[in-house]
C-alpha cells in the first residue's frame, strides 16, 4: 500500500462513479466522457512504466485532479448547469498548470544541480499557466468559428475566463512553490525533476534536430488556418430571386400566434404570451438548437438599400436549474435561409447585445455591447437597417450602430435559443422608417 | 537539498560589469550596440500605437489594429528575449536556448493578454467602446502571439549569431538592473508584495463585478 497514491485513485473512482451513473440513464455520450477522462487520468502511470521514474504523488494527484474536474463536469454537463461553472474549472486547470510546470523546473534544477533561482522557475510556472489559459481560448475560438460549438458565449466570458486564469495561475503558483520548498522531500523533487527530463527529451531532441523542419510545418499550418477560415464563407448564398419587396406589417402574435409566419427552424408553440420557442426534443443543457420563425415569407426587405426597421417586444423565460440557462431572442434579418442571415441577439444569461452574421450556420460576430436584461420579464428590442448600416436598440435606447454589415437585404424573422421558452408577443415592420 | 536560491548566482561569466565598458571610443560604440537596440525597439514600441492614434492611422487603415498589435507582440518579446538571453548568460543560469526562446514566447503573448484586460476592464468600467466583439479580441491575441513567436525565435538567432560577445554583457548588464530592484523587494517585503497584490487583484475584480450591480447589503448602485 506504501506506493498508491490513494487519493489520486479516489478522483478515478470519482471518474467510474460518473461513467457507471451516465450509463444507467442511458446517456452515452456522457459516459463516454467519463470514460475517456478515466483513460487520460491513466497517463502518470503510462509515463511512470515508460520512464522507469516513480511519478511523485502530488504531481500525479496534480494531473488527475485536474482531469476529474474537466471531465465529470463536461460529462455531467456541470457547465450548463451552473451558470460560473467554467469560471471555477478553467482557473482550477490553469493553477494546477502553473504549479506542474514550476515543480518541473524546479525538480529538473536540483535533480542535475543546475543554476535557476526559485523565484525565476516561479514566473516560469506562473507564465506557462497563464498562457496555456490564453492558448486555450484559441482551441474555443477555433471551435467556434469552423464548427459552432458555441463555447465562447460572449467577449465578456473570455475576458472573465483569462482573468479567472490569471488569478488561479497567480495563487497556486506561491502556494505551488512554498509546498515545493517545504513539503516535498529531496527524493520526491529529484523524481520531479527526472520525469522533466523524460518528458522534455523527445521535443528536445525534435527542436535541435529538426527545428528548421518545425518552425516551417508551424507557418505552413497557421497560413493554412487563415486560408481555411476564409475559404469556409465562400459562396455565400445570393437573395432569392421571386421574392416581392417587403411593405410595412404588423403582428400580434397573442391575438393570432402563427398568422403570417413560416418556421424555418426548430419548435414554435402558441401560448398565451405569444408565439414561443421552446424545446420539444428535450435537448441536453447546452445543446439547444437556435430557432428561426420567417415573418411575411416571400418577402424581402432592404432590396436596393432601401431602409427598413423591425421591432419585436419578448419574454425570455427563466429555465428551472436542472434545464440549462440559455435564454436568448432575436431578430434575424437579410434572410437567405436557415442558415445564412444576419442576427442581432439578446442574451439575459450574458447580459449582452450582440450583431451576428451567420455564414452557413456558423456564427461570425460583428458588434456587441453588454447590456443587462433579466429572464421573465418583457423588453422591446429593435434593429434599424439603412444599407449596409445597422443601428441596434433595446427598449427604445440605441445601443450601437455598426457599418459594412453584410447582406442585410432579405427576409426577415423571430429567432430564439433557449432552455425553457422564449416568447414574441407582437412584431413590427417599417419599410423606408430606419434611422 | 540545497535550493538553489540559497546559492545566490553572483558570477558573470567574464567578470565584466558595466563599469568596465571599453575604454577607447571603437569600443564603447560596439559595447553601445545592444544597448542602443534595445532603446531603439522600446522606442518603437511605445511610439507606434502613439503615433497610430496620433496621425488616425486606426481610423484610416482597415485592420491597422490587428497590425499594431502584432508588431508590438513582436517589439515587447524581442526586448525580452534579448535581455533574458543576456541575463542568463551573465548570471550564469542554467537555461537552454530553448526554454530561454519558451519563456519569451509567454511573455509576449502575456503582454498581448494584459493589453486586452486593460481594454475590457476600460469598458467595462467607463463604458468606452474599445473592444467591438470577442471576434475582434480573438484577432487581437492572434496577431501579437504570432509576433510573439517569431520574435522568440527572431531574439535567440540574433543573440547568438549577431551580436557580439561585449554587446551580449551590455544586454545582461541592462537585464541585471532592471531585475535588481523587484528581486531585491521581493526578497525583503516577499509577503508583504503578495499581499498587496492579491488585495489589489481582489479589489479590482470586485469593482469590475460590481460596476452598475447592486452592492449586497447596501441597496446601492
Amino acid at each position: 500500500m506504501k506506493g498508491l497514491h490513494i487519493e489520486s485513485w479516489l478522483l478515478r473512482l470519482a471518474l467510474l462513479a460518473t461513467l457507471a451513473y451516465q450509463l444507467a440513464n442511458h446517456n452515452t455520450s456522457g459516459a463516454t466522457v467519463a470514460g475517456e477522462g478515466f483513460v487520460v487520468s491513466l497517463v502518470p502511470l503510462l509515463v511512470q512504466r515508460l520512464s522507469k521514474v516513480h511519478v511523485p504523488r502530488a504531481l500525479e494527484f496534480a494531473f488527475v485532479l485536474g482531469m476529474a474536474l474537466q471531465f465529470i463536469s463536461e460529462s455531467s454537463k456541470l457547465f450548463e448547469l451552473f451558470t460560473y461553472w467554467d469560471k471555477i474549472v478553467h482557473s482550477t486547470l490553469v493553477a494546477l498548470t502553473a504549479v506542474v510546470g514550476a515543480w518541473l523546473l524546479l525538480g529538473y534544477r536540483d535533480a542535475f544541480g543546475k543554476r535557476i533561482p526559485t523565484q525565476f522557475a516561479a514566473l516560469f510556472g506562473l507564465l506557462m499557466g497563464m498562457c496555456i489559459g490564453a492558448l486555450w481560448e484559441f482551441i474555443e475560438f477555433g471551435s467556434d468559428y469552423f464548427g459552432d460549438a458555441n463555447l465562447q458565449k460572449s467577449n465578456g466570458d473570455t475576458m472573465t475566463d483569462i482573468i479567472g486564469n490569471d488569478l488561479g495561475a497567480f495563487s497556486a503558483t506561491l502556494l505551488g512553490v512554498w509546498f515545493y520548498c517545504h513539503v516535498l522531500n529531496d527524493q520526491q523533487r529529484r523524481e520531479m525533476g527526472e520525469v522533466a527530463v523524460w518528458l522534455a527529451h523527445g521535443p528536445r531532441r525534435l527542436f535541435q534536430h529538426h527545428g528548421r523542419l518545425v518552425g516551417a510545418a508551424l507557418a505552413v499550418l497557421f497560413a493554412g488556418v487563415l486560408f481555411l477560415s476564409q475559404w469556409v464563407d465562400r459562396n455565400q448564398p445570393a437573395l432569392a430571386s421571386g421574392l416581392a419587396n417587403g411593405h410595412s406589417n404588423h403582428w400580434d402574435f397573442v391575438a393570432d400566434p402563427t398568422g403570417g409566419t413560416l418556421v424555418l427552424a426548430g419548435d414554435w408553440v402558441a401560448d398565451p404570451r405569444g408565439i414561443c420557442r421552446v424545446n420539444l426534443e428535450q435537448p441536453k443543457p447546452g445543446s439547444e438548437k437556435m430557432g428561426l420563425l420567417v415573418l411575411a415569407p416571400g418577402e424581402a426587405y432592404g432590396v436596393d438599400g432601401q431602409p427598413y426597421s423591425v421591432q419585436v417586444r419578448y419574454f425570455e423565460e427563466r429555465p428551472p436549474i436542472s434545464q440549462g440557462t440559455e435564454m436568448d431572442a432575436g431578430i434575424a434579418f437579410g434572410t437567405r435561409d436557415a442558415q445564412d442571415f444576419d442576427l442581432l441577439e439578446q442574451s439575459a444569461l450574458h447580459d449582452l447585445l450582440r450583431l451576428d452574421h451567420y455564414v452557413h450556420g456558423k456564427r461570425r460576430d460583428l458588434r456587441e455591447k453588454l447590456y443587462r436584461t433579466h429572464g421573465n420579464e418583457w423588453h422591446m428590442l429593435s434593429v434599424d437597417v439603412a444599407g449596409a448600416h445597422v443601428t441596434a436598440s433595446v427598449d427604445s435606447q440605441a445601443i450601437f450602430a455598426v457599418d459594412n454589415v453584410p447582406s442585410t437585404s432579405g427576409e426577415i424573422g423571430l429567432w430564439a435559443r433557449t432552455a425553457a421558452a422564449t416568447c414574441f408577443s407582437e412584431a413590427d415592420v417599417t419599410v423606408g422608417a430606419a434611422g | 537539498m540545497t535550493l538553489a536560491r540559497d546559492a545566490a548566482p553572483t558570477k558573470r561569466l567574464d567578470g565584466v560589469g558595466s563599469q568596465s565598458l571599453g575604454s577607447d571610443g571603437g569600443q564603447q560604440r560596439v559595447d553601445r550596440g545592444g544597448a542602443t537596440l534595445i532603446g531603439a525597439l522600446a522606442l518603437a514600441t511605445v511610439a507606434l500605437p502613439l503615433l497610430s492614434w496620433a496621425i488616425g492611422l486606426y481610423d484610416r487603415v482597415t485592420h491597422w489594429g490587428k497590425v499594431v498589435h502584432g508588431i508590438e507582440g513582436l517589439l515587447v518579446a524581442l526586448i525580452v528575449g534579448l535581455l533574458l538571453l543576456g541575463w542568463r548568460d551573465r548570471e550564469q543560469i542554467d537555461l537552454t536556448d530553448e526554454l530561454a526562446a519558451l519563456l519569451t514566447m509567454f511573455v509576449g503573448i502575456m503582454f498581448g493578454v494584459a493589453w486586452e484586460l486593460v481594454e475590457f476592464v476600460r469598458d467595462w468600467s467607463l463604458y468606452s467602446d474599445v473592444q467591438k466583439s470577442n471576434s475582434d479580441t480573438m484577432t487581437d491575441f492572434l496577431w501579437n502571439d504570432f509576433g510573439a513567436v517569431v520574435a522568440a525565435v527572431l531574439a535567440v538567432r540574433l543573440y547568438r549569431h549577431a551580436l557580439a560577445g561585449r554587446e551580449r554583457q551590455v544586454l545582461g548588464d541592462a537585464a541585471a538592473w532592471l531585475v535588481d530592484g523587484p528581486s531585491r523587494v521581493l526578497d525583503r517585503h516577499g509577503m508583504l508584495v503578495t499581499i498587496t497584490v492579491t488585495v489589489l487583484a481582489a479589489a479590482a475584480v470586485l469593482a469590475v463585478w460590481f460596476a452598475s450591480r447592486p452592492l449586497p447589503g447596501l441597496g446601492l448602485t
